[in-house]
C-alpha cells in the first residue's frame, strides 16, 4: 500500500485516481499514526517551495518523515514540487529542504526570456541509468510537465533521467531510497500510470 | 483506377492522415485543398482581380523606386520559381536587383543557372557568401541537436540578404518566389525557425564564432519591417504560373538546365528532402509539390501515389559528400540518424516574444510589412506539439 502525505498542499485526488486506475491501494493521510505504519510514501506537490516546508514543519510529521525515509529506507517518491522538497533546498525560498537527497532547486533562467517559463506541456525523457522505477519507460516516453523550477543533482548518478528545455535538467532522480519526479504522473496518462506502476512494484 | 492503401487519402489531392493538423470533409477533401481554394479565392490568383492587384503593386514598385538604381529585389537559388521572377519582373517594366545568399552548398547546375539567367537579361546580382567552414559549423550543430530545421539557416539568411541589399540601394520592395498553386502551403506546428533559434542551436553545439552568417536577429527584423518597412511580395499569388511553362521557356530562352527535382538546387536541401527528414523524421515533403500537380490537373492521382511512394531519388555520391564536408564517420553518423529526434520547442526561440507583440504584428501584416502567413504561424501558441 502507498501512503499519499497530505501536509496541505498538492492534487492529492488526481494521485489517488490514477492509483485506483492502476489497482494500486492507496490512501490520503496526514496522521502520524498512519505514516509510521506506510510501506511506501508518496509526496505530492504544488505551489511554492517555502509554504510547503513551513506546511511540513508545522504539520509535526517532519520527524516520522525522516524516521521513514532515512532509518526505515522505505521507498518515496516526491513529484513536482515534492520532487524539489527532497532536495537541499531551493533559490524559490530560503527554508532547508528535506535534505534526502545531495541536490539543489534552481530557477530557470534563460537569456532575454526566450524560453517560456514555466516548462509546461508534454515533453520526453531520456533515461541516464537503469532502475526499477524507468521498467518500460524510454526516450519516446512523454510527460506533462509545469515547473518554473528545477532540480540538479550533486551526484550523476543520481540522475535517473534527464529532459532536454533548453539545457538538460533532472527530470527523474533517485539516491538508495528515494527517488523523485519532476513531471506530473498523474496527469501523464499511459506513461505516468506506468511510472506509479513500477514505484508501487519497488 | 482507385488507390489503394491503408491511409486515409484526401480524395482531391495526395495528402493522407500522416500530414499533421490534416482533416476531410464529408466528401473526403483535406483542410489543405480547401486552404488552397481559399487562398485563390481571396487573391484572386490568376483571373481579373488577381491581375489587378498585381498590377497596382507593380505601379506603385516603379513609383517608389523613381531615380533610384533598382526598384526591387528578387532572391535567385538557380531554381525555377526564382529565376521566372527575375524574367517576370523585367517583363512588367521592373528593374530588379538580384539577390543570392551562398551557404556554399550550392550544386554547380545551380550557380551556372544564376549566371546564366542574370547574364542572359543583364540583371545585377548582390551575393553573400558566408565562410565555407562557419557554414559546415552552423549545420553541423543543427545535425548534432538532431532538430528537423537543418535548412533554416539558410532560409532565414536569404531572408536577411534581401534585406540588407534592400536597404542599402534603399529599396522597399523585395520579390518572392513562392507559389501556394505549385507548392501548397506547409502545415502549421511542425518546424519552426527564427534568428534566436539558429543562434541558440549553434552556440550550444557549434564549434566556431558566428562571424559571416548574415543573422537575423529579432532587431534586425525589426529594424527591416518597422523602420525601414521593407515590403515582401509573392507575384505567384496572384497570377496565373505554371512552373512547367517557366521551366520550358528558361531552358529555350538562356539554356538554363533542370536539376531533377523541386528543391534540389542545393546539396544540403537534397540531403535534407532525400535523406534527412525521410529517414530520420519519417517525413517526405514530395508531397507537397505531387499534391499540388494532382490539384493543377497536371497529374493523375494515382501517378502521383505511385510517385510518392517510391523512395526518393538520391544523387549517390551526395551523403558522402555530407558526412565529408561535416567531418562525420560513418559510425556517428548513423548513431546520430538513430537517435531520437529533438523538437524546436526545446530550445530558446523568439517564439514567446512573437506570440506576446501579436496585436503588433497583425497590424504589421495588415500593411504587408510582414508576411500574413508569418502572423497566423508565428503569434500564436502551438497546440498538440
Amino acid at each position: 500500500m502507498i501512503t499519499i502525505v497530505n501536509y496541505g498542499m498538492g492534487n492529492l485526488g488526481s494521485v489517488l485516481n490514477m492509483f485506483k486506475r492502476i489497482g494500486v491501494e492507496a490512501i490520503i493521510s496526514n496522521s502520524i499514526r498512519d505514516i509510521e505504519k506506510a510501506e511506501k510514501l508518496l509526496l505530492p506537490g504544488v505551489g511554492a517551495f517555502d509554504a510547503a516546508m513551513e506546511l511540513i514543519n508545522k504539520s509535526g510529521l517532519l520527524p516520522v518523515l525522516n524516521h521513514k525515509a532515512t532509518e526505515e529506507k522505505i521507498p518515496v517518491l516526491g513529484i513536482c514540487l515534492g520532487m524539489q522538497l527532497l532536495t537541499n533546498g531551493s533559490t524559490e525560498g530560503v527554508l532547508n529542504g528535506l535534505q534526502w537527497i545531495d541536490a539543489d532547486t534552481k530557477k530557470f533562467e534563460f537569456a532575454n526570456n526566450d524560453m517560456k517559463v514555466p516548462h509546461m506541456g508534454w515533453n520526453f525523457i531520456q533515461p541516464q541509468n537503469t532502475s526499477p522505477l524507468l521498467e518500460e519507460l524510454n526516450n519516446e516516453s512523454k510527460f506533462y510537465f509545469v515547473h518554473s523550477y528545477y532540480v540538479q543533482c550533486k551526484n550523476e548518478n543520481d540522475v535517473l533521467a534527464t529532459t532536454l528545455y533548453g539545457d538538460r535538467f533532472h527530470a527523474i532522480i533517485n539516491h538508495q531510497n528515494i527517488f523523485g519526479a519532476q513531471f506530473h504522473p498523474e496527469k501523464s496518462h499511459k506513461y505516468g500510470m506506468q511510472l506509479l506502476t513500477n514505484f508501487s512494484k519497488i | 483506377m482507385a488507390i489503394e492503401s491503408k491511409y486515409k487519402i484526401c480524395t482531391r489531392c495526395i495528402y493522407d492522415e500522416r500530414v499533421s493538423s490534416i482533416s476531410f470533409d464529408e466528401n473526403g477533401v483535406c483542410n489543405y485543398c480547401h486552404q488552397v481554394d481559399m487562398l485563390v479565392k481571396e487573391y484572386g490568383t490568376g483571373q481579373q482581380k488577381g491581375m489587378d492587384t498585381l498590377n497596382g503593386i507593380v505601379t506603385e514598385i516603379k513609383k517608389a523606386g523613381k531615380h533610384k538604381k533598382y526598384d526591387c529585389v528578387v532572391g535567385v537559388s538557380g531554381g525555377t520559381d526564382s529565376s521566372y521572377m527575375v524574367y517576370w519582373a523585367l517583363k512588367n517594366g521592373l528593374r530588379p536587383l538580384a539577390v543570392h545568399y551562398d551557404n556554399t552548398w550550392n550544386t554547380a547546375i545551380a550557380t551556372e543557372n544564376i549566371r546564366k539567367v542574370l547574364q542572359h537579361w543583364n540583371v545585377d546580382l548582390y551575393t553573400h557568401v558566408i565562410d565555407n567552414k562557419e557554414s559546415d559549423d552552423i549545420f553541423k550543430s543543427f545535425f548534432e541537436a538532431g532538430v528537423a530545421e537543418i535548412e533554416a539557416a539558410t532560409d532565414l539568411a536569404l531572408a536577411e540578404t534581401m534585406y540588407r541589399a534592400a536597404a542599402e540601394y534603399k529599396v522597399k520592395y523585395v520579390l518572392e518566389g513562392h507559389s501556394f498553386v505549385t507548392e501548397g502551403i506547409s502545415p502549421l506546428g511542425k518546424n519552426y525557425f527564427d534568428g534566436k533559434y539558429i543562434q541558440a542551436i549553434h552556440k550550444k553545439y557549434g564549434k566556431k564564432k558566428m562571424n559571416s552568417y548574415p543573422l537575423m536577429s529579432f532587431y534586425q527584423f525589426m529594424k527591416w519591417t518597422v523602420f525601414y518597412k521593407i515590403r515582401k511580395i509573392r507575384p505567384y499569388w496572384y497570377m496565373q504560373y505554371s512552373k512547367e511553362d517557366a521551366m520550358a521557356f528558361l531552358k529555350k530562352e538562356c539554356g538554363w538546365a533542370y536539376y531533377g527535382g523541386h528543391h534540389l538546387e542545393n546539396r544540403m536541401t537534397a540531403f535534407f528532402h532525400g535523406i534527412y527528414a525521410p529517414q530520420k523524421f519519417n517525413s517526405d515533403y514530395r508531397n507537397n509539390t505531387l499534391s499540388a500537380l494532382v490539384r493543377n490537373g497536371k497529374m493523375s492521382r494515382e501517378d502521383a501515389w505511385i510517385e510518392y511512394n517510391t523512395p526518393p531519388k538520391i544523387e549517390p555520391e551526395l551523403l558522402g559528400y555530407f558526412k565529408k564536408r561535416l567531418g562525420l564517420s560513418d559510425t556517428q553518423y548513423d548513431d546520430k540518424m538513430r537517435e531520437k529526434p529533438n523538437f524546436w520547442w526545446q530550445f530558446p526561440t523568439y517564439k514567446k516574444r512573437f506570440e506576446l507583440l501579436r496585436p503588433a504584428f497583425f497590424i504589421l501584416a495588415k500593411a504587408n510589412l510582414v508576411p500574413m502567413s508569418f502572423y497566423l504561424k508565428y503569434c500564436f501558441p502551438v497546440k498538440n506539439k
